[in-house]
């Protein structure tokens, strides 16, 4: 009898044990894998699109909206059948129009107030090397006769692995050797500082800083911190299990791009196998550059007069450019009075008032490469003027030509002019225009996901006169064809 | 032996079952029972209502008085900031507001209206200098203050700290911290003009806004002890002395610390005895309500 006690006791404390260490996390692996740890730094170079594709259902009834998506395109069926019921399951926990534990939700949403609206919108943030980010909103409109009306907004998000089905956890977004809670956190006080998140009554400035609001102390970001993948960055989601943000009824979230955190971001190493094919498709991977450059900016605006022109300027690039592009910077910054008086005089004098002019000037780094444009656009009531010029730089600041994105030996000239033919014959101004004359002195910048041309100012027939722009994804071109990506 | 071995597993046994038995909810400090607070339910409770600043303060209450995890209690509490919430006593819409101390606009209204406020401080609050942790200067008097924010000490050796340029620190106008800054700091004296920086705005433009404090070591700022104490961060931070008294929660309890304020419990004075908001305050400002208030943050008032 005794023995029977014991044994029965160890298995209950060891159960229990199991039980209630699982605790408060979300739902992790079901059995640890071994892994290699990886260690900073960790760059994404760019992103590998998923190949699968998001199904999406739109459903309405009387005060019910709902837009859904399943996805498709992974071999394993079952593993897909396996993602599809678990984004189910999250719509149906949604759709049973509980009152999510927002701080004051019972005192202002008596239990007898049914929602007289709802909607929920499932949408796909991130689809990339062997990663989705799927993000649902849903939202009640609860109407209690008499009183006005209360708005609750809910954001749940699911990060799964599409190797495994497995959810992601913050962690699993950093190298093993980073403090990524440190990190985030320090991220998120700076911007709570900028904010005045203290002060009970926002300003417009506050609102414009990400309007954060805080009812006690930020102690820092959480294990379980809810959060989304976008193409560019981590946006965490800020609602009832923050409860030091005053939130209201609704969901925040505080974006913080993959730049800002550095080289610590280890999707592609953890999640991305090139040996490896999940999908169905067999076509050739398509790649796209991770969105940067909103840090560290220097930026500049200024409004002065030529001759009775207002020309309003802007400037804006990121710091630490090479010497190269910033002296383009320069070169492009100083006044260009004569073409202003020129499109003063091309206008005419129908413009009543002031002739303003709007000329910005900026810089980009899209992966290891650095755009610097300029752009000058002139309109009046019958006449519209627009000069674009791009410059492109390696990361070293040597300027780069056209033919250097291409592998040697692919005949990248006939696409061009194919998808320039394509652009004229689709702009009613240009009808009759033949694309020799413009493809010489044609200009590019590399985009994220595509080469984008302009060229020189082509007079249309109502006397306009701008550059017509036109691009050809890096699908279209075949990454394969393409120098620019480094091998992930 | 077996015997003992036998306790010793249900022991354990019930040991695990109280360490992970609480699972995921925030729990509220223990009862005393030797005073039992006030108990309530959802329905019973009163409308309490108040400013941002003391919604942890009215959470931990409201979880203690109605025996609810926090993250449960926290649905029933709806603090409307604090001047809506002195119209709401005003008016009957609340019965007991956590609030700082009332303006003149409110004060007119209760007047008009007919209605005595009863005021009753129930925890206390310092208004702090911050610097970075590296600065040599560990406290100014208020009169060092006042000069280093009108423009006439403008370096921190001319207050014993090293040859630098001091960057004052200000916040936008008409906020909180401001107006404690103004009212409790500068009194007649006026502030320079604040440090203004570059702000990204709407569709790209730059516009001019109060540079938020940002720690750098030539760095002084302002606010309140309570955001500072817990914030992430504070390591990089150090608080200033006043008139040789640094803020803590002892200096600022006992009124010592110079910069000393409170949030208070508002009830209109006519509430009965042995109201339930009276009870209610009563409890807070035992010991075991203090050191609820205490637990959530805040400086205890006795």
């Amino acid at each position: 009898m005794y023995g029977l006690n014991k044994g029965f006791l160890s298995v209950m404390v060891a159960i229990l044990l199991l039980t209630s260490l699982s605790g408060c996390s979300r739902e992790g692996p079901d059995s640890p894998e071994p892994a290699k740890a990886i260690h900073s730094p960790v760059m994404i170079p760019y992103l590998i699109r998923n190949p699968i594709e998001a199904d999406y259902t739109e459903r309405s009834e009387e005060g019910l909206t709902e837009r859904t998506l399943t996805i498709s395109g992974l071999r394993d069926q079952e593993l897909q059948s396996s993602i599809n019921g678990r984004l189910s399951e999250l719509y149906q926990r949604l759709s049973q129009g509980e009152l999510p534990p927002y701080r004051g939700i019972r005192q202002a949403v008596p239990e007898t107030v049914t929602p007289s609206s709802a909607s929920l919108d499932a949408s796909l943030s991130f689809n990339y090397n062997n990663v989705i980010s799927v993000m649902v909103y849903s939202n009640q409109n609860l109407e209690e006769k008499g009183k006005n009306p209360v708005y609750i907004g809910q954001l749940e998000t699911l990060n799964i692995d599409l190797n495994t089905g497995k959810e992601i956890l913050l962690k699993d977004l950093f190298a093993d050797d980073v403090d990524y809670l440190g990190l985030l956190s320090d991220i998120v006080n700076k911007r709570l500082i900028k904010s005045n998140p203290m002060e009970e009554e926002e300003s417009y400035l506050d609102m414009m800083s990400g309007g954060l609001r805080l009812v006690a102390p930020f102690k820092g970001i959480r294990e379980d911190q809810k959060f989304a993948l976008y193409q560019g960055g981590i946006t965490l989601i800020i609602d009832y299990e923050n409860p030091e943000f005053n939130t209201g009824f609704y969901a925040n979230s505080i974006y913080i791009p993959f730049e800002e955190l550095g080289p610590v971001v280890a999707i592609t190493e953890r999640y991305h196998n090139p040996e490896r094919n999940l999908y169905q498709s067999e076509q050739p991977l398509v790649y796209e550059f991770v969105q940067t450059g909103s840090l560290e900016r220097e930026q500049k605006q200024e409004l002065r007069e030529v001759d009775g022109i207002q020309v309003y300027q802007t400037l804006s690039y990121p710091k630490n450019l090479p010497q190269e592009p910033l002296k383009k910077l320069q070169e492009l910054q100083k006044p260009d009075d004569q073409t202003f008086r020129l499109l003063k005089e091309k206008a005419g004098t129908q413009e009543e008032g002031i002739p303003v002019m709007e000329q910005n000037i900026w810089a980009t780094r899209t992966g290891r490469y650095i755009s610097v444009s300029r752009n000058l656009s002139f309109y009046s009531m019958n006449f519209a003027y627009g000069i674009r010029e791009d410059f492109c730089f390696d990361e070293k600041g040597n300027p780069i030509v056209l033919e250097d994105l291409f592998v040697e030996g692919f005949e990248w000239k006939k696409l061009v002019a194919a998808a320039l033919d394509k652009a004229i014959a689709q702009d009613p101004g240009l009808q009759g225009e033949d694309s020799e004359t413009w493809i010489q002195d044609m200009q590019f910048v590399l985009g994220l996901s595509e080469v984008n041309f302009t060229t020189q100012p082509i007079k249309r027939q109502d006397g306009s006169e701008y550059p017509l722009y036109f691009f050809l994804s890096y699908e279209e071109i075949g990454c394969g064809n393409l120098r620019i990506f480094d091998s992930p | 032996m077996k015997r003992l071995q036998y306790k010793g597993l249900l022991f354990l046994l019930i040991l695990i079952l109280t360490i992970f038995g609480a699972g995921c909810t925030e729990k509220t400090p223990a009862t005393d029972p030797s005073s039992p607070p006030p108990a309530f339910t959802p329905e019973t409770y009163p409308v309490i209502d108040g400013s941002t600043v003391t919604i942890p303060l009215s959470e931990a209450l409201a979880g203690r008085l109605m025996d609810l995890p926090l993250d449960e209690a926290r649905q029933y509490i709806l603090h409307n900031k604090t001047h809506p919430a002195y119209v709401n006593l005003i008016y009957g819409k609340a019965d007991l507001i956590f609030v700082t101390g009332p303006s003149e606009e409110e004060l007119k209204l209760a007047e008009d209206q007919g209605v005595e406020l009863e005021i009753i401080p129930v925890v206390h609050e310092g208004f702090v200098f911050l610097a970075n942790k590296d600065n040599p200067v560990e406290g100014l008097t208020l009169e060092q203050i006042r000069g280093i924010y009108t423009g006439k000490i403008t370096n921190w050796k001319e207050v014993g700290g090293s040859d630098m340029p001091i960057t004052p620190y200000q916040r936008p106008v008409n906020s909180g911290s401001q107006t404690g800054f103004l009212e409790m700091v500068m009194k007649e004296e006026i502030p320079m003009e604040p440090l203004m920086e570059q702000v990204v705005a709407e569709m790209g433009a730059l516009i001019d806004a109060v540079a938020a404090y940002d720690n750098e070591p030539s760095a002084i700022g302002y606010s309140y002890y309570y955001f500072v104490m817990d914030m992430w961060g504070n390591d990089q931070i150090k608080l200033l002395s006043v008139d040789g008294i640094y803020p803590d929660k002892d200096t600022i309890r006992d009124g010592s610390y110079p910069l000393n304020t409170a949030y208070y419990a508002v009830i209109r004075k006519d509430e009965p005895e042995n109201s339930p908001v009276r009870e209610i305050i009563d409890w807070l400002l035992t010991e075991e309500g203090q050191l609820l208030a205490e637990e959530a943050g805040y400086v205890r008032a006795k």
